[in-house]
């Protein structure tokens, strides 16, 4: 081994410049380091800032998206109410029509005529359901005669026939009622019961709907 | 330089190379971290992002089918305005004859009766909307007589009857002709055109 390998001195200038390379080199390094951190921090805040922003407007999106869902769902209880696409249940009347019979035949079978008259009745009196032999009439509802049938929201149905009418009990009895009025000839011919009910029932319309030809145009 | 300097200068380099080190890694550390949460927030902002993207594609699908369904009611309600081919037809009363007329003039008049019936072989037909002199008949509608006018609803109504219906012509037609409708209702006197309509417009009516 060399003999100034084993002095003191030199290992002391050594060392001493080991360290001031080390704390140097560590001080650019820090700082390269340091630079490219803040950079990427820099990018992160950029990123996160616009993802929050982001955020932000669809978070109002779906707010508003959501008011008008129930909005539209509100509407729709509305329209499925007026429209006879909801069960209703209320006070109101019971209208049954039975045959008479006469020596073994029916006095009278019912026309369509009868009950077409009969529900305009009722709906005159302010009914707010209306539904025969549990077909709920609506804006589309027939009632019309097929053979010895007749044939309510393209179903067929025949005697006897149960009215039922939600809405002001007493105006709706009053109404079936009137001398003179749809009841008034169809009494001698039929076994006619009317009666006011506390709870009636009354389904929804099951029927088809066809908007084929129609098309909404604004308001 | 003596033994006790040599070990003083030897203790300063390994202190201020181990501070220096210790500086280093902790300021760089304490910059990792906070990098390191930045992007865990980003990206936590990211997938709410998606998620909210997804909910509302939820919300999308939700919304277009509710207005379907809306539409639907609103037909039947009335409560929408609606525009479509369909017939229209015009209901008269009879002319009078010379002198006094036959059995009164109740005999001349379109009765509420004739509206009610023309109405349901519409409804027949598969009108999807009508209308008498613009009022909407709906689920609730009452057509009935007040003297010589028909009261629909609220609104009096006078002749002529302008009675509309959106739907096939041709099955419209072919209901108000079934039942011998429209030969029973000229048998009256009453006068009844038919036209057809490529599109008319039917307003809508709360009752």
């Amino acid at each position: 081994m060399q003999k100034w390998l084993k002095s003191p001195k030199v290992w002391g200038i050594a060392l001493v410049a080991v360290a001031i390379i080390a704390v140097v080199a560590g001080f650019f390094g820090l700082s390269s380091r340091t630079t490219r951190m803040q950079d990427e921090r820099q990018l992160l805040n950029d990123q996160l800032a616009s993802a929050q922003e982001q955020l932000d407007e669809l978070a109002l999106q779906l707010e508003e998206k959501g008011r008008q869902s129930e909005e539209l769902k509100v509407s729709l209880t509305e329209a499925r109410r007026l429209a006879g696409l909801s069960e209703v249940t209320g006070p109101g009347v019971v209208l049954t029509l039975k045959p008479k019979q006469v020596g073994g035949s029916v006095l009278y079978s019912v026309r369509d005529e009868d009950l077409l008259l009969l529900v305009n009745e009722l709906n005159a009196a302010g009914a707010e359901a209306v539904s025969i032999n549990g077909e709920r009439m609506t804006a589309i509802s027939e009632i019309r005669a097929a053979g010895p049938y007749i044939s309510i929201n393209t179903r067929s149905t025949s005697m006897p026939y149960t009215v039922q009418a939600i809405g002001d009990m007493n105006t709706l009895k009053a109404a079936m009622e009137l001398y003179g009025g749809v009841l008034y000839n169809l009494s001698e011919l039929l076994e006619i019961q009317l009666e006011t009910v506390e709870n009636i029932t009354i389904p929804a319309y099951s029927g088809p709907i066809s908007m084929e030809y129609a098309r909404e145009v604004e308001k | 330089m003596n033994r006790q300097k040599q070990r003083v200068v030897r203790w300063a380099c390994l202190i201020v190379l181990g501070l220096g080190l210790a500086v280093d890694v902790g300021l760089y550390g304490a910059s990792a971290l906070e990098n390191r949460t930045l992007r865990l927030r980003r990206d936590q902002v990211l997938e709410n992002i998606e998620k909210t993207r997804g909910e509302i594609a939820q919300l999308d699908q939700e919304i277009a089918r509710l207005k379907e369904d809306v539409s639907q009611a609103e037909l039947l309600s009335g409560q929408s305005v609606l525009e479509g081919e369909g017939v229209l037809i015009t209901l008269s009363d009879a002319l009078l004859r010379d002198g006094e007329p036959q059995g009164g003039f109740q005999a001349y008049l379109v009765h509420d009766v004739d509206v009610l019936n023309v109405i349901n072989a519409l409804r027949a037909g598969g009108a999807e909307a009508i209308a008498v002199n613009g009022a909407r008949i709906t689920a609730q509608s009452a057509v009935r007589c007040g003297g010589p006018t028909i009261n629909v609803q609220r609104k009096r109504l006078t002749p002529p009857f302008l009675i509309r219906a959106i739907g096939s012509t041709e099955k419209l037609r072919a209901e108000l002709e079934a039942d011998g409708l429209v030969d029973y209702l000229r048998a009256l006197g009453l006068r009844i055109q038919i036209s057809d309509q490529a599109s008319q417009r039917i307003e809508a009516g709360k009752d």
